[in-house]
């Protein structure tokens, strides 16, 4: 059996509440054996979970009880309360998670401190100090082109060309890296440059302006997006693509791992194919 | 200790599996050390001979580190070093003295830590058994890979389970068949059956059921 038995429990059923409410709830500590506590503390704090390394907010620390004799068979609660952070909210996704959590320790000398913890929900509510969502950002963003042709075909048509002169003319490893894998990269490169710079010539500067940092759940947010095409030109279409990605590091060194994970992603077409004409 | 849960668990991550978060997910360093399956005891006597090596050796994944990190946990006097990629580590002081990735030791840190007249512990890629006997240690080699099987496996995966449980009630448990179906699998790199067993627990959405 266990030195102390630990409940928390919060107010509201749900235990969700809104950033800036007062969370409340009660500790009680049901002891089991006879003890003596060097102080009674509740800790809240956030922390992350997941397939990431761990991260942790600053801890928060109150004084529930001070130094006391506990005996088996007490039962002591404690109210407590506190206002709850407004950020980061509760986040529970693919490879990253974030919980807020209420902690009370017993700190017991020269033993393993008993402890309860359990979680909160936090869902956007007052806005967090650090967001000021005054001003309109800027985006400078690079036109892509998307050729008709498949970029695998191509790939596929180039290997195959080096593969044909390595059998043809017998290259061995060395050979086919300098003469067929480099050159095959240069290549790519410049055709790529070449392409951006080929639409960078013909749509001009492209910006994208964001209205606004921050959106609240179900609200509507718009950008704009701005360019002058100095010559008629023919579009495949003009899309935006709004994505909400997860990535996660875990380890270091050699042992580092990145996890991503695309949570959300739609494509909007802002115009479909056909002509843009100059500004009269 | 007995933990008891206020009743309601609506929106709490991993409520469904009753535990609380994903048991394959990164654990802290205190977490890993709490959760060793490793016998540190057979080395209490061993550190007290100040030739003593012990040298973990095996691919990365297999485990090197949770061993050097349970040692560390138990000899208060210990200093331990992780060697990064591309990094010189400065070595600290420490009885016994552990290192992590030891192959990364330079030639000069090699030959002054392998003569300290203190006992190590290393964790490596590469078996240094001759140069620790040229330089009078005595040396014991534990494979880290001949130390995995099925019901060790499964006990440590259960153990992770278990640690994250939620409340008082049945979890999902690893059976010892999957254990083996994954080593044979993944071989003895826990990394990667534990990135495997991640996924399951993630879309394990029909609730609570043994893999």
């Amino acid at each position: 059996m266990s030195k102390c038995d630990i409940v928390i429990e919060f107010d509201q059923a749900d235990r969700t509440y809104r950033g800036g409410e007062t969370v409340s709830g009660m500790a009680r500590v049901q002891v089991n054996k006879d003890l003596t506590s060097q102080g009674i503390t509740l800790t809240r704090y956030w922390k992350t979970h997941g397939r990431g390394n761990t991260d942790a907010g600053p801890k928060h620390e109150q004084t529930l009880a001070g130094e006391s004799e506990l005996r088996a068979g007490e039962t002591f609660e404690f109210p407590f309360s506190f206002q709850a952070e407004c950020q980061p909210l509760t986040y529970h996704g693919h490879h990253i998670n974030i919980d807020h959590y209420v902690r009370v320790d017993v700190d017991v000398p020269w033993a393993f401190d008993p402890k309860g913890e359990e979680e909160y929900i936090l869902r956007p509510g007052r806005r967090p100090e650090q967001i000021s969502d005054e001003r309109d950002e800027m985006v400078q963003v690079m036109g892509q082109l998307r050729t008709r042709i498949s970029r695998w075909l191509t790939t596929v048509f180039l290997v195959v060309m080096v593969v044909g002169f390595a059998w043809v003319f017998h290259w061995g490893p060395l050979e086919i890296f300098l003469l067929g894998v480099l050159p095959l990269l240069l290549l790519l490169g410049l055709v790529r440059s070449f392409w951006k710079k080929l639409v960078s010539s013909r749509v001009g500067e492209v910006q994208v302006v964001v209205s606004r940092d921050v959106v609240a759940p179900d609200k509507p947010w718009s950008c704009q997006l701005r360019f002058t095409p100095r010559k008629r030109l023919e579009i495949n279409g003009i899309t935006a693509k709004l994505e909400a990605r997860e990535a996660a590091v875990s380890g270091s060194g050699t042992k580092t791992r990145w996890y991503r994970h695309t949570v959300f992603e739609e494509l909007y077409t802002l115009r479909p194919a056909g002509t843009l004409a100059l500004p009269r | 200790m007995g933990i008891k849960i206020a009743t309601s668990r609506l929106s709490l991550p991993y409520s469904h599996l009753n535990l609380r978060r994903n048991p394959f997910g990164e654990f802290s360093v205190d977490e890993r050390v709490a959760l060793a399956d490793v016998d540190i005891a057979r080395f209490d006597g061993f550190f007290n001979d100040p030739a003593a090596v012990v040298q973990f050796v095996g691919e990365k994944g297999y485990g090197k580190t949770t061993h050097l990190l349970a040692i560390r946990g138990r000899f208060a006097e210990a200093g331990y070093v992780h060697i990064a990629e591309g990094q010189r580590a400065s070595i600290p002081v420490g009885r016994p003295l552990l290192i992590d990735e030891a192959q990364r030791l330079t030639w000069w840190q090699q030959w002054s830590v392998f003569r300290a007249r203190v006992p190590l512990v290393l964790g490596t890629h590469r078996d240094f058994t001759g140069l620790l006997v040229r330089a009078g240690r005595r040396v014991t080699t534990i494979a880290v890979q001949n130390c995995m099987h099925p019901a060790r496996l499964a006990r440590l995966l259960n153990a992770r389970i278990g640690w994250v449980r939620r409340a008082d009630g049945p979890v999902s448990r690893i059976r010892v068949e999957t254990a083996a179906r994954l080593l044979e699998q993944f071989g003895p790199d826990i990394r990667r059956i534990q990135h495997e067993l991640y996924g399951i627990f993630q879309n394990m959405n029909q609730g609570i059921q043994d893999v």
